[in-house]
């Protein structure tokens, strides 16, 4: 598996304990963490004004679908892992990009980052 | 030639034959005598012996009370020389035998004489039939069609109708109420599809088009219309399709339903389960948060908190089955794949058994059982080593569910397992939801037999 340590990803995630913790484990994989931001307009920011390898995106931001933050990424070609609560209907929100469940592990978090950045398993490098 | 006499035998003889045919019996009154003449069949319908004299107070005495004053009436109609009424009437006897309440239809005819200035009815004749067969007959169709349209009130039904080669439709005024129109308008068939949501039209077209080429000719489709006020409300069309003997269709009759209530209903719960699916969701995220923070950099034995972040893992997982399946009934095959993902690997598992459903209420406890066999198994077992491989088999038998974990190709495994929290929960808490539990340690690999007792679920949800 490559390694994750040195990539920049940016952090959207609006429960300010949950967003603890996922930059714990990004930090834990030696990811610089860009954020994290717990709003829509904070995570546009932070996408014009930083250069990001990955994004680890919630699909729900305060009770809006973060479909703008996605569209962004998308125009600057950066890899994102959608997180959601929901179970059903983020495949239509992620079109291709992974996903992870919440409560998501360390484990999972790093796996669904190594398919984004490097493709399926991470492990064609 | 025929001569009038040979005629008049003819006609003679015609209607006698046609009074024979028919159970009609004649009656004749002579004003004049106030003499009553009754055919035996007139007799034997009202009543009356063969031969007792016949009196109009008799007549009116078999005429049901609460017909007479029509019947009455009737006849001074009849007598009134400037009105000569003729029109047959029906009106209920009480037979003079046996008391019983017959139905019977009379013709009469007066004949009238000029004497003088004055013309005055001298004869009053006529025919008499029991009618009540036919009678009976008609209330019970009456009362049938009331209690139909009883049933399609209550149960706010609009009838439709379709000529199909023609587009035609036939409505009944319920199903202008159906798309808000007023109850006067009279909407053709192209108004009416006008009318409908985005797509319905086609997809109940497709419907009618695939009932039309099946064997059976029923089809139902549930739609929106549009109401004069921008609303969509949703309704429920049931219909048959008549097919002539060429297999093409002729007519399509149908009813269309209100159930925008049901549906609305539906949808607010559909809402309202995914609101509370993510709530339950984010508090799991929060608590693994929360634990993590707590318990994780030394502050507590790590492995610890992994066991406790794999159940809060396994108990999001079957939240998100029990969502899935809006509490219904769910597949086996879907919780094992669903709790042992974060172990799997292709070469690792191997899953056999029926496809069957179970009762909602399991998905919690057989989830935390799985989280748990598939950790020991990474800690302990067969997971431990990337040669190792666990089967997972079930079975319906007399017993219930009976589902079997054999791991393989681990490390040897101790003959006294260390009774912690985890095996605990799996021998002794959860099963007492669902069966019993039994572990066996054997050398080569752990293996685990889980009961599943049937309380008839299983004729329920399969």
């Amino acid at each position: 598996m490559t390694s994750l340590s040195g990539t920049r990803v940016l952090l959207v995630e609006d429960e300010s304990v949950i967003a603890m913790m996922a930059e714990d484990f990004l930090t834990e994989l030696g990811i610089t963490v860009i954020g994290p931001a717990t709003s829509i307009n904070a995570a546009l920011e932070l996408i014009s004004a930083n250069d990001i390898d990955a994004a680890v995106l919630d699909l729900n931001i305060r009770g809006e679908l973060s479909h703008r933050v996605a569209e962004a990424l998308r125009l600057r070609r950066i890899p994102m892992v959608c997180a959601t609560g929901y179970g059903q209907g983020a495949a239509e929100f992620a079109r291709g990009a992974p996903i992870i469940d919440k409560p998501y592990s360390e484990d999972k978090l790093a796996r669904a980052l190594q398919m984004a950045l490097h493709g399926a398993g991470g492990t064609n490098e | 030639m025929r001569r009038p006499s040979d005629k008049f035998r003819d006609d003679n003889l015609k209607l006698r034959l046609a009074l024979r045919a028919a159970p009609i019996g004649i009656w004749d009154w002579d004003l004049e005598t106030n003499e009553m003449n009754y055919s035996p069949r007139a007799r034997k319908i009202s009543g009356f012996s063969p031969d007792e004299p016949i009196t109009l107070e008799k007549v009116r005495a078999v005429t049901h009370p609460d017909d007479l004053p029509r019947t009455w009436k009737l006849a001074g109609m009849a007598l009134d020389p400037s009105i000569r009424n003729n029109d047959p009437y029906e009106y209920r006897i009480v037979r003079a035998d046996t008391r019983e309440v017959r139905w019977v239809l009379a013709h009469g005819e007066a004949v009238f004489q000029r004497v003088g200035d004055t013309v005055k009815p001298v004869r009053f004749l006529g025919t008499i039939q029991d009618i009540t067969g036919r009678k009976l007959a008609e209330n019970a169709l009456r009362e049938a069609e009331l209690r139909q349209r009883l049933a399609i009130d209550a149960a706010r039904l609009a009838v439709w109708e379709l000529d199909v080669p023609t587009d035609r439709l036939t409505v009944s005024p319920e199903l202008n109420r159906m798309f808000g129109l007023p109850a006067d308008a009279c909407p053709t068939v192209a108004e009416l599809r006008m009318l409908l949501g985005p797509g319905d039209l086609d997809r109940i077209m497709e419907i009618r088009c695939k009932a039309a080429s099946t064997a059976d000719p029923h089809f139902e489709a549930e739609f929106r219309c549009r109401f004069p006020d921008g609303s969509l409300r949703w309704r429920l069309l049931r219909a048959e399709i008549k097919i002539a003997p060429t297999g093409e269709p002729t007519h399509i009759i149908g009813v269309v339903m209100d159930i925008d209530e049901r549906k609305r209903a539906e949808e607010q719960k559909h809402l309202l389960l995914r609101e509370v699916h993510h709530r339950v969701k984010n508090s799991l995220s929060v608590i693994q948060a929360l634990a993590t923070q707590s318990f994780g950099r030394g502050a507590a034995d790590p492995d610890a908190l992994k066991s406790f972040l794999g159940r809060l893992a396994a108990l999001a997982k079957a939240t998100d089955l029990t969502v899935a399946q809006q509490g219904d009934p769910f597949r086996l095959t879907d919780l094992i794949v669903g709790v042992v993902e974060p172990f799997w690997s292709p070469t690792r598992f191997e899953l056999q058994g029926p496809d069957i459903r179970l009762p909602a209420r399991l998905n919690v406890p057989l989830a935390l059982v799985f989280n748990e066999l598939c950790s020991n198994a990474a800690k302990f077992g067969a997971l431990l080593k990337a040669s190792g491989t666990v089967a997972i088999q079930w079975e319906i038998t007399t017993n219930g569910l009976e589902l079997y974990w054999r791991e393989s190709g681990g490390p040897p495994v101790p003959s006294k397992l260390d009774r912690g929290f985890g095996l605990r929960l799996i021998l002794d808490v959860l099963p007492v939801e669902f069966g019993s539990v039994q572990l066996d340690p054997r050398p080569a690999g752990i293996s685990c037999h889980v009961l599943i007792a049937n309380p008839g679920w299983l004729n329920d949800a399969n």
